[in-house]
């Protein structure tokens, strides 16, 4: 019987180059990645989220992860460092279980922002022009397949011009729905101020507030409870009728 | 730490004109890819990538021992992975990790200046080590496979690129490494030029159907001539030793370049993209044309120095 060998290698002959750092075929320990994520962890957490921008924590993450392996993390977004700042308000352990929603127009535009965003920030590109929904079914897929996954999207698209929590869009439900992943609420008070859309970070503080968990349901249900909980910290989040 | 050579005259000189070149063909290539896009295209994202490569190079090259050595050692280990992981072998940890102790063993050899005859015997040490294997782990499914995998990456990076590490401990080492780079990156530059204008008898229909004659004389006549120009980096700048360099470079580089080509389209890898180097396909489409050049160059010159050939003559 003739037997071939078996290279086992879809996940580098298969995927384009930036998605090749995501576990679509094979889990395996990626060091290259691990490296830059921890200098990176280094960075934010022992440097600029320490010295220049302060983030003052409302809530515990451990029992959280303890108790949901699978999580869609969904915030308010207002700024670039939304991201940096709730990467570094979770423990560094679970990074490596950390995913985030980035824009592949933004995130992936070149080289150097593609490398960034692979191994420092361990983002999913999602195409936000794209109509055959590859990012949806890949986001899906992943949360389908993983066994352990926190992924942060931001239910508004994009960040907010003037600071005010926009309604959501409908994305955020489907993947929870379709994969029953629950919802973890997080609030991020003050980050508009240090770095609104268009400028560089400022020297301050940021209040992070951990929310309740949401199970999956509809867009609608998952907006008005997140009103609810935001309003009930800030009245002011979003803009009055 | 020992001395830098950035401020040696020799150095600056040729980091200047290497960088110079790279300069003036970004230029050319700048507005003929205005002309005619989609056939200069690659070549500009060719000479963009090095001009942000070759001053880290020079950077690396000039540094004081023994961060030259460690360049080399993580450029081994780095394109051994992108092997391991094109090969589908990178969740195969023992294999992968005694690759990259092996590597990582020679490089301490060399540092601690061990004899460099022991080199001679690594690839054997290396495959009873992964042979090993299979047997401690009481496993036999696809071991032939995976033994074979591991020792060609070995081979080609690990002992292969070695010798380039082995090169900086010559006389003025550090400058014939730096003079095999330039020439094997000239010669792959004027290759690709020539090949897409007037490459015309093509023998290689499955293998690499864009490979034509025409192509690789021309290169390895220009190589030549650049061997010539610069070959005051070799210790002895007589024509038995830039000539033998051009040759070797331009042969043998691409011998390197084919055999990596012949195992992308075995494993079917149709994007070998690799955002770590920046307009290239990845790490080993930089160092294939340099697995067989840096061992050969070695010998060959340890050959030239001892008079082996004029001794096998009489």
């Amino acid at each position: 019987m003739k037997k071939e060998w078996n290279y086992e290698n879809d996940q580098y002959t298969k995927l384009p180059a930036h998605l090749k750092h995501l576990p679509l075929f094979t889990r395996h320990f990626d060091f290259t990645s691990w490296i830059f994520r921890c200098m990176w962890g280094f960075l934010m957490k022992c440097i600029l989220l320490k010295y220049y921008v302060k983030v003052d924590i409302h809530g515990n993450f451990k029992k959280i992860y303890k108790e949901n392996p699978k999580l869609l993390i969904i915030s308010n977004h207002t700024s670039h460092m939304d991201t940096t700042i709730i990467t570094t308000a979770i423990p560094f352990k679970y990074w490596l279980d950390l995913y985030i929603g980035a824009a592949k127009d933004y995130w992936f535009q070149n080289s150097l922002f593609t490398f960034f965003s692979k191994h420092c920030l361990g983002a999913i590109p999602i195409d936000r022009k794209e109509k055959s929904g590859e990012s949806v079914k890949l986001i899906i897929r992943l949360l389908k397949t993983l066994d352990r996954i926190w992924m942060i999207l931001y239910p508004e698209g994009t960040r907010s011009q003037d600071g005010y929590i926009k309604k959501f869009k409908k994305g955020i439900s489907i993947f929870s729905q379709r994969t029953k992943t629950p919802i973890l609420f997080i609030y991020l008070q003050g980050a508009a101020e240090l770095m609104p859309k268009g400028s560089l970070p400022k020297m301050g503080r940021v209040q992070l507030y951990v929310g309740p968990v949401q199970q999956p349901a509809d867009i609608e249900e998952i907006d008005k409870n997140y009103k609810e909980w935001v309003t009930s910290i800030n009245p002011n989040a979003y803009k009055s009728p | 730490m020992g001395s830098s050579t950035w401020l040696e005259p020799l150095f600056i000189r040729t980091s200047l004109v290497a960088c110079g070149f790279l300069a003036i063909a970004y230029i050319f290539f700048y507005f003929i890819s205005k002309i005619r896009p989609n056939k200069y295209l690659i070549m500009k994202a060719s000479f963009i990538s090095w001009l942000v490569v070759a001053p880290i190079l020079f950077i690396l090259a000039g540094a004081p021992d023994p961060l030259p050595l460690i360049a080399i050692i993580l450029v081994s280990i780095y394109s051994s992975k992108t092997f391991f992981r094109m090969s589908g072998m990178y969740h195969r940890s023992l294999f992968v990790l005694t690759n990259y102790f092996f590597i990582f063993l020679q490089g301490y050899f060399i540092y601690k200046g061990f004899d460099h005859s022991v080199m001679h015997i690594m690839p054997m040490i290396f495959l009873s080590a992964i042979c090993s294997i299979p047997i401690l782990t009481d496993n036999y499914e696809h071991m032939i496979q995976y033994i074979g995998l591991s020792l060609l990456s070995y081979l080609f990076f690990g002992w292969g690129l070695i010798h380039f590490a082995m090169i900086l401990g010559f006389e003025k080492g550090i400058y014939i490494a730096l003079y095999l780079i330039i020439l094997s990156e000239f010669n792959d530059g004027i290759y690709k030029l020539v090949n897409m204008e007037w490459g015309k008898v093509k023998p290689l229909k499955k293998l690499s159907p864009r490979l034509s004659i025409e192509a690789l004389m021309v290169s390895m006549s220009l190589t030549l001539l650049v061997a010539w120009a610069l070959r005051s980096c070799l210790p002895i700048p007589t024509e038995v030793y830039w000539i033998s360099a051009g040759v070797v470079v331009s042969l043998f580089g691409r011998m390197g370049s084919l055999v990596m080509t012949m195992i992308r389209k075995d494993l079917g890898i149709k994007d070998s993209s690799d955002v770590f180097v920046i307009g290239k396909d990845d790490i080993i489409a930089r160092v294939d044309k340099l697995i067989f050049v840096a061992p050969i160059i070695y010998y060959l010159f340890i050959a030239l120095d001892t008079g082996f050939f004029i001794k096998l003559y009489s």
